[in-house]
């Protein structure tokens, strides 16, 4: 199997990194640009922006912050939020950023995917799905934050958003979402075989032992996380080394 | 020629912006070229490539820098091809049979293999086993791709990697072409590394 990899994913308000539990409470935690510096340096292997604001207000900030993470940080960055047809997936790739993440606006639209796919290519369109437990094997799509449901079921979207050409998953679980108490094994149990293209999870992360069960799930492909390292809980690097003893390879 | 001076082709793919700031960061100056002739004043040159074989070849021809590339070639220009940039050195690709590459090496480009567990895109770190140049060897480089090359000369390959049951041509050296199969702009300090040894190198 390939390598597992680990993203930082930073929300971000205006300039700042914000974080909430289960996607809500949203706090400012400090200046975005510093915490993806730092993880950059320790080690981390990708990093995630996701602008909360974008689509209400301007998009001023996060074209700030690429302007300083591709001077910087030279890992494999991705940028959502507001997100809303080929042309400002073209802007954002223009400014820095190697991959747009897209949910609420595909949702509204899905061709907007394709029409996406088609200019950018695939490898750099991640379909952003945030699930939520309905009823027993039952998972529904929320839009914006997890604040809003969609009606679609987890399922049939992610066949649809591959078809419409997404080339990576990142899979939200908005029950887990900020709570720590481990990853949401059933939803990604329930979505794995589904999925063909490479597969992010977020939300749940905890502790270190959440990953052991990870070895039994290979087609997880990388791990989305936020609240451990955010609020200094644990460093990239003790992380890595616990996948490494775990025999789940990770870049080193 | 100044020796730190570089020309990035510019015909509008990939994320062109994160390779003209690796060069910044190891003190190049990059240049972005949008006109072919302009190539002209280059000894050292970067081509790009993001999307399909097809895409970036159509959009080479019709800008007129294959003819242009060609005759830099000729005259031993040193040329860095990432990712499909790399490809399109090669006559032809799986990904779109129809469309002749820049048949610089001889070769082909084929679709990697894959299984349940070992997806296409392969997205992600991966260790490259190179052949000499030991200070870039068994490092981890960035990887975004479907298809890999198939060199028909398999002596021009200086580092490959193992996804699942492929070996990655994930770097090769031929004459005056250098390629490489991941991103080296996208591959933090060994990344920047690569990049050094292709300005630098003096052979």
């Amino acid at each position: 199997m390939s390598n597992l990899r680990i993203i930082s994913r930073l929300d971000i308000k205006n300039e700042n990194l914000i974080k909430g539990i289960n996607l809500e409470g949203l706090r400012k935690i400090g200046k975005a640009s510093d915490f993806a510096n730092k993880y950059y340096q320790d080690g981390i292997d990708e990093i995630i922006y996701i602008d909360s604001v974008a689509s209400l207000y301007s998009r001023k900030f996060i074209f700030e912050i690429l302007e300083y993470t591709t001077k910087n940080i030279f890992i494999p960055i991705t940028v959502g939020g507001g997100i809303s047809s080929a042309l400002s997936a073209k802007e954002v790739l223009k400014s820095g950023a190697d991959k747009i993440a897209i949910n609420t606006n595909a949702v509204k639209k899905p061709i907007i995917l394709k029409e996406i796919s088609d200019e950018i290519g695939s490898q750099s369109l991640v379909s952003y799905i945030e699930a939520k437990k309905v009823s027993n094997d039952n998972w529904e799509v929320y839009t914006n934050n997890g604040r809003e449901k969609s009606g679609k079921n987890i399922l049939e979207w992610i066949e649809e958003v591959q078809f419409m050409g997404a080339g990576e998953v990142l899979l939200t679980s908005v029950d887990y979402e900020g709570t720590k108490k481990g990853f949401d094994i059933d939803l990604i149990n329930h979505v794995v075989k589904k999925i063909k293209v490479p597969l992010i999870i977020n939300g749940g992360f905890g502790k270190l032992d959440d990953f052991n069960i990870l070895k039994n799930i290979p087609s997880v492909n990388a791990v989305c996380i936020s609240t451990m390292l955010h609020y200094n809980l644990l460093e990239v690097k003790e992380i890595k080394n616990h996948c490494n003893n775990l025999g789940l390879n990770v870049r080193q | 020629m100044s020796d730190n001076k570089i020309a990035i082709v510019n015909y509008e793919v990939g994320n062109i912006l994160s390779i003209q700031r690796c060069l910044e960061k190891i003190n190049c100056k990059s240049y972005l070229i949008s006109n072919p002739n302009d190539l002209d004043d280059f000894d050292k040159i970067i081509l790009p490539g993001v999307g399909r074989f097809d895409y970036v070849m159509n959009k080479l021809n019709d800008l007129g820098f294959s003819e242009k590339l060609l005759k830099k070639n000729k005259h031993r220009a040193r040329i860095l091809g990432i990712c499909v940039g790399m490809q399109v050195f090669f006559e032809s690709s799986e990904e779109s049979i129809k469309t002749a590459g820049l048949c610089f090496i001889k070769g082909r480009v084929k679709k990697i293999l894959i299984n349940s567990n070992i997806k296409a895109p392969h997205i992600g770190w991966n260790k490259v086993y190179m052949n000499k140049e030991n200070s870039l060897s068994n490092k981890y480089y960035y990887f975004v791709h479907s298809y890999s090359a198939m060199p028909q000369d398999q002596k021009i390959i200086t580092g490959f990697a193992y996804y699942g049951n492929n070996k990655i041509t994930s770097s090769i050296k031929f004459q005056n072409l250098f390629g490489t199969q991941f991103h080296p702009e996208k591959s933090s300090t060994s990344g920047l590394d690569y990049l050094n040894y292709f300005i630098k190198n003096n052979e």
